[in-house]
């Protein structure tokens, strides 16, 4: 795509006439007619990217399969990207020799052998090459490469001695129907169309942020289906402009590097959705770990009450399931309905609804007077002495705990002759609504007993040794003598407490949902509608469910995802700003262990020091405190597409750019020199296309070495240091006296080939 | 009995003589008032070092800082600040009299019961103190959280904050007065601690208040003061109360004050320096701060943008050889004084200057008019000059417009940017790009009110439109590395590369906008008008990346705090309508011109020539 919107220059081809360029891409995939080359190009190099996107998405969603590794799936990256680019290369010397294109396959090797030797667990280390001192992943890749190098290089060899064929064969009706299918997937108009849907789509997508939350955003837009789709769709347009213009001229080298560094973007982007996997791992002091739990992944787990001889053994999971209802935080009644299923593919005979979710919800206490077995409860309305304080109102029950006075009072109380004490409730000093001063309220013990017909009676006893009594009535207040006013507001007589959730925002912080129970099942100590609230990861009082002649207990867990090894704190460290609370620096100091190395290992994480190991990557995230132990909390995160394929296609992409807005009609003008000679021959022309991509390449290594180079502090250095000298450069050249000479550029090696009549136009 | 007593009790005597004079006289009218300037040689005193917010900076430096904050107006009433900050300071009693706090709006101000045709547009502390209405409104207001403030409760609480902001100058809050002997020096923190200070630790010097606790024994935080001699402490405040006498001196006109107020400054810094504190900061740090304090850097670059612009527009209307070069000279003037500015600010601060919002803005008008300049140099057509002048003007203006918004102190960076290079890479890339992309889109807007007067076709129009398409690559290829940096650094920081914050997705909707009108002018798609409104809609892509994102949008790069309730800013308001009438217009203009019966719609394409078309249409 070059700067100068000029006429094309004449042409020793004249386009439109009975003659055409032999593999003039576009001008014979405009007619339907498409080197068969070409074709194979294309299709082998959309099954390299579909291997390269579905494969690990078909094995890595929501599975613990071994391609969730990151090393292999950067190694599969690695593979397929040289099998593509050895491929290209014996493609183009094949057409340049007009030989067969089946050739090209054979540079392909690397890509159909890597996926299979990942998947016999190759990738992790070869045993032969172990015997020649070579270990690790890093052989197979070698050996990887090598495969790619040699297919290239024998499928070269060969073509390079056999004659060359006069003509190339004609192409069948599948190749031209697929030639009109990337002209037309290629025209730059239907790319700019897709460009303005994913704008539009981007757009949409920071209010729904705004509006929900991160995670809503992500799951609405970014991450969503049709967003993907429209993804995909600018991919096969991409890549569709690109090889349509096959044959690439040399001024075509940035365009060319640009817009395959953008598909080599789209695709890092790809493996990040699907490969990411991110988490918090939470260690005391003491404690060690080896696994920890994913945002956003969890799932139901139903456990069932193990007997043995009537005897309660305890609970043992049966049926498990990812959930779906709490990826979208946007929608907070989510209906979906699971039937849990026993081992063999028994029948549980209930299933769990789940109706509401709400990505953070506040607990509701409800207090109903409809339980079924007798239980008291009283209502109490209490107001501190003093000017402008505030009545506050609270009610006394059975399970609660109690709370200092002046805000909620909580008592038990027992249908029994002998009193419950109500201790220290109304010790200590309560504060005015103003905060300013306190007034001493004597302690003392306030009784409530219920008396046998069911009528309350309370009692009072201050430190004093006054004893006060009389019977509880609503709406009056209790005279205890001391300048509290306690005011009766309501008596439960079958008191239940119900704990519910309100919606509280759409921010992921205590994730709750509500179960219903259908079919056979039924919840045990369920309220009036017949449902049960839990949060994510709750341990405790979880509902249960009898269910034909069992019991079983429903949770609600994130999935724990498996390091691969072993962190233990030893200890967690941190300095204050003097005179103040506020931390300057923590660090861990954790033993890191695993299957190779048994013998543990000392390590530091701090805040600026991510420790990473097995394509994990762990930063010190937070800390809290209690208890006398000090807790770190690490974030945890593995991103297979980042440093494969993302950072070097933005490398390559950023001094492509450079290249494609600076160099008018190229800068590679020692290459269009000799390829415009008519007398070049093919082998010096094909050497000569080489060096266009490679020097293109070259150009970019700077950018690349920035990435390689990353967390070696000044050398990031190099990184704009390079942008600023190709800038310099470019300029140089572009406005140097080598744009003249490069406006005249030929496309390499094109060479008149007549139509056969009767071939289709 | 603590030793220190006794000379405090000759402290007191010498201080409560010192002030004795003023007591005599009676309260002075303040020194803006009619015939009360002051002709005194503030050099002396400009440039002593104070440690405030972790920062060493010059007295003249706090005293912009505090006035600005209280009046919102640098130079009050044309006083100068120092002026103004030692009347405070040393004058304590009258200036709790005088109205200097700036209110609020008039129904934020009339909501809380304060006559705002009474009172004007300041109030004085006093009046404020005895206010009940503003007491009343005021309290809940600081232990309610920062998130849940109404517009109007924040600004009511700002007005509180100047108001405590004025009392701790003057020592009129928590009953200072009755501690401090001079009354009203409580604040300035000009006493350097003994200790050596490990390097990154939390330090403090001292003010007069504590100074006198240390003396008297009540202090708490005499740690730092405890290796000082009781000569060196009450040096400190002897020199403190001789400033003070020489000032009153100076106020009432005696002859001679000018020389004593010098000398006194003086021994002031000579008693200061001499303790040989190892915290005592070099002095040309300092004077450079003054100077630089002084000169407004950014100010006088932005009249001579204004100046350059005008004469750009002269230069365009008269086309004469000799007029061409005028605009060069104000542009390149306030070019150099800009540098200079940066140069300085970089100093000072020791960071590179793009740590908040007014400075990143004062670096893209930079940035602007240096792209302006060079396209300039290689078109030689005036409007990349204008157009530089024009965006490097309106940046400086909106940036000195907001002082409430946009600080223009210089802060000490958040934490998380501390020690940070990739601060120093990210920032400046991605906001070249802006200078690059706003300029592109400023000459698309030239371009359209041209477009309404002339023809499409003419050799200015087509050559117009060719900047705008050549100055948008440069602006993309910046862009792009500016949002890669950014997700390399936080990548580094937060471990994700990308995680579509808010500013991040919404520099990539302007990267891909921007691409769009590449592509579209490529493919033929956009001719030059469509090119120009494409890059009209870039720019407001664009200034929602970097203030909407940053003031609309909770996120990570919320410079400065996001508000609940924001409002659209006035010019930007004005900015939309006329941006929104001038492509409604000139598409009005397009369908006659263009499409209408007597266009020339068709012969457009030939006039256009865009080369890969023609090569695709003619291959296939």
């Amino acid at each position: 795509m070059s700067m100068e919107q000029e006429a094309p220059s004449p042409s020793p081809v004249h386009a439109g006439s009975r003659v055409t360029t032999r593999a003039g891409g576009l001008v014979t995939a405009g007619r339907g007619v498409m080197a068969p080359v070409f074709t194979v190009l294309m299709t082998v190099g959309f099954l390299d990217v579909v291997l390269l996107l579905l494969v690990p998405f078909s094995l890595t969603r929501y599975t613990e399969s071994p391609w969730s590794s990151s090393g292999r799936l950067g190694f599969l990256a690695l593979a397929v990207g040289a099998g593509i680019l050895f491929g290209i290369i014996t493609a183009v010397a094949a057409d340049r020799r007009n030989r067969s294109p089946w050739w090209f396959l054979a540079g392909h090797a690397g890509t159909f052998a890597a996926p299979l030797m990942a998947a016999i667990d190759w990738d992790h280390g070869i045993p032969l090459a172990a015997s020649w001192g070579m270990e690790g992943p890093g052989s197979a890749r070698m050996l990887v490469l090598l495969l790619c190098a040699v297919g290239s290089l024998v499928a070269f060899t060969v073509f390079s001695l056999t004659p060359v064929r006069e003509h190339p064969p004609p192409p069948g009706p599948l190749l031209r129907g697929l030639g009109r299918f990337f002209h037309g997937a290629g025209n730059i108009y239907l790319g700019i169309s897709l460009l303005i849907l994913l704008v539009a789509g981007l757009f949409y997508g920071t209010f729904v942020e705004n509006d929900y939350s991160h995670r809503a955003a992500k799951y609405l837009v970014y991450t969503a289906p049709w967003f993907g789709t429209l993804l995909l769709a600018f991919s096969v347009s991409l890549i569709s402009a690109t090889l349509r213009k096959y044959p690439w001229r040399v001024d075509q080298t940035g365009w060319l590097v640009v817009h395959a560094a953008l598909v080599l973007l789209l695709i890092g982007t790809f493996m990040t959705f699907w490969g990411k996997r991110e988490g918090s791992l939470t260690l005391s002091e003491g404690e060690a770990g080896s696994s920890f739990p994913l945002d956003g992944a969890s799932r139901l787990v139903v456990q069932e009450a193990v007997r043995s001889k009537d005897r309660f053994m305890g609970f043992r999971p049966v049926w498990r399931s990812m959930t779906h209802f709490d990826q979208n935080p946007a929608e907070t009644e989510p209906r979906e309905t699971y039937r849990p299923e026993g081992p063999g593919g028994r029948d549980l005979g209930f299933t769990i609804t789940v109706d509401r979710y709400f990505p953070h919800g506040e607990p509701q206490v409800s207090h109903l007077n409809s339980g079924s077995v007798p239980s008291y409860a009283v209502k109490l309305e209490t107001r501190p002495p003093g000017r402008g304080a505030t009545p506050s109102t609270g009610v006394l029950s059975e399970n609660g705990a109690p709370i200092s006075l002046g805000r909620m009072l909580v008592l038990r109380i027992r249908r029994a002759r002998e009193a419950r004490v109500v201790d220290a409730v109304l010790a200590g000093a309560p504060t005015n609504g103003d905060g300013e001063g306190t007034y001493p309220v004597p302690p003392g013990e306030l009784w409530f007993v219920a008396g046998p017909r069911g009528r309350l009676v309370w009692g009072f006893h201050a430190s004093s040794g006054a004893v006060r009594a009389g019977p509880v009535e609503a709406g009056r207040a209790l005279p205890l003598g001391i300048p509290l006013e306690l005011r009766v507001l309501e008596v439960y007589d079958h008191y239940v407490r119900e704990l519910s959730y309100e919606f509280g925002g759409y921010e992921s912080r205590r994730q709750v949902c509500r179960l219903r129970i259908g079919g056979d099942g039924e919840l045990m100590d369920a309220g009036a509608d017949r449902t049960s609230w839990i949060f994510r990861g709750q341990e405790s009082n979880l509902p249960l469910v009898r269910s034909g002649d069992s019991i079983y207990r429903i949770s609600w867990n994130a999935v724990h995802q498996s390091l691969g090894f072993q962190l233990k704190l030893e200890d967690f460290h941190r300095d204050y700003y003097p005179g103040s609370t506020q931390p300057r620096t923590f660090e861990s100091k954790l033993w890191l262990r695993d299957k190779r190395h048994p013998e543990p290992r000392l390590i530091k994480i701090d805040m600026n020091h991510p420790l990473r190991y097995k394509g994990w990557r762990l930063y010190q995230a937070r800390f809290s405190e209690g208890r006398g132990t000090e807790t770190t909390i690490l974030q945890v995160n593995r991103d297979p597409g980042l440093n494969t394929v993302t950072y070097p296609a933005c490398a390559v992409l950023t001094l492509g750019l450079v290249i494609v807005f600076f160099q008018k009609r190229g800068f590679l003008f020692p290459l269009a020199a000799c390829l415009r000679r008519r007398k070049t021959a093919p082998m010096t022309r094909f050497l000569a296309s080489l060096g266009v991509v490679g020097l293109a390449f070259l150009a970019t290594l700077p950018g690349v070495a920035i990435f390689v180079l990353l967390g070696e502090g000044p050398l990031m250095l190099l990184g704009p240091l390079s942008i600023v000298l190709g800038l310099v450069l470019e300029t140089l050249l572009v406005t140097g006296p080598l744009a003249r000479r490069l406006k005249r550029a030929q496309p390499i090696g094109v060479v008149p080939v007549p139509v056969k009549p009767g071939a289709p136009s | 009995m603590n030793p220190l007593r006794i000379p405090l009790a000759a402290l007191w005597v010498s201080l409560l003589l010192a002030g004795a004079g003023a007591q005599d006289a009676g309260p002075l009218p303040p020194p803006w008032a009619e015939g009360q300037a002051l002709d005194l040689d503030l050099e002396a005193i400009q440039d002593l070092p104070v440690l405030e917010n972790k920062r060493f900076k010059p007295y003249d430096t706090l005293a912009r800082s505090q006035v600005r904050a209280v009046t919102w107006k640098e130079r009050f009433k044309k006083t100068h600040p120092v002026i103004v900050h030692l009347y405070w300071m040393f004058e304590p009693g009258s200036a709790a009299q005088d109205p200097v706090i700036r209110l609020p709006a008039a129904h934020v101000a009339e909501s809380i019961g304060i006559d705002v045709e009474d009172m004007g547009v300041y109030a004085s502390f006093m009046e404020l103190q005895d206010h009940g209405g503003f007491k009343e409104a005021l309290h809940p207001l600081w232990e309610k959280p920062q998130d849940q403030l109404t517009k109007r409760e924040r600004a009511i609480l700002s007005l509180g904050h100047r108001w405590m902001r004025l009392g701790a100058v003057t020592a009129r809050t928590r009953g200072w007065d009755t501690v401090v002997p001079p009354r009203g020096v409580a604040f300035l923190p000009f006493f350097p601690s003994h200790e050596p200070m490990r390097p990154g630790e939390e330090f403090h010097w001292f003010s007069p208040r504590d100074l006198t606790l240390a003396l008297s024994g009540r202090g708490q935080r005499d740690a730092g003061l405890k290796g000082w001699s009781r000569e060196a402490l009450l040096g400190g405040l002897e020199g403190l109360a001789g400033l003070r006498v020489a000032w009153l001196a100076a106020r009432r006109g005696e002859p001679g004050a000018r020389e004593a107020f010098t000398e006194a400054s003086r021994a002031l810094r000579g008693h200061l320096a001499g303790l040989g504190a190892p915290s005592y900061p070099a002095q040309a740090p300092l004077s450079r701060e003054v100077r630089y304090n002084e000169v407004h850097p950014f100010t006088w670059a932005q009249w001579l943008y204004v100046l350059g612009a005008f004469l750009a527009v002269v230069a365009l209307l008269a086309r004469n050889r000799g007029v061409y070069t005028l605009p060069f000279l104000p542009m390149l003037g306030g070019l150099g004084i800009h540098i200079w500015g940066l140069w300085e600010r970089t100093a000072i601060s020791g960071r590179a200057m793009i740590g908040d919002f007014y400075e990143s803005m004062v670096f893209v008008a930079a940035v602007s008019v240096v792209m302006g300049l060079v396209f300039e140099v290689v078109f030689r057509r005036r409007w990349t000059m204008l157009g530089g002048a024009v965006l490097g003007a309106l940046l400086l203006i909106l940036g000195h417009s907001y002082p409430q918004t946009l600080d223009p102190e210089i802060s000490k960076l958040q934490p998380v940017l501390i020690n940070n290079d990739w601060i120093h890479i990210h920032v400046p890339t991605i906001v070249s790009s802006y200078a690059a992309l706003g300029l592109a889109s400023l000459l698309g807007h030239i371009y359209l009110v041209r477009f309404l007067f002339q023809r499409p076709e003419a050799r200015g129009m087509r050559e117009m439109s060719r900047f705008i398409y050549w100055m948008m690559p440069v602006g993309l290829v910046l862009l792009f590395a500016g949002i890669v940096l950014g997700g390399v650094w936080a990548d580094q920081s937060w471990g994700r590369f990308w995680g579509w914050d808010p500013k991040e997705t919404s520099s990539l909707i302007t990267w891909l906008v921007f691409l769009i009108v590449i592509h579209g002018r490529w493919s033929g798609w956009l001719r030059d008008y469509g090119t120009a409104v494409g890059t009209v809609l870039g720019g407001w892509s664009l200034i929602w990346t970097y203030w909407g994102a940053n003031f609309f949008m909770q996120g990570l790069h919320s410079y400065a705090g996001s508000d609940p309730n924001p409002k659209i800013p006035l010019p930007l308001l004005i900015y939309g309508a006329t941006s929104l009438g001038l492509l409604l217009a000139s598409s009005l203009v397009w369908l006659v011109k263009v499409r209408g019966p007597g266009g020339e719609g068709g012969s457009d394409r030939a006039v256009e020539a865009t080369g890969r078309v023609a090569a695709e249409e003619a291959g296939a």
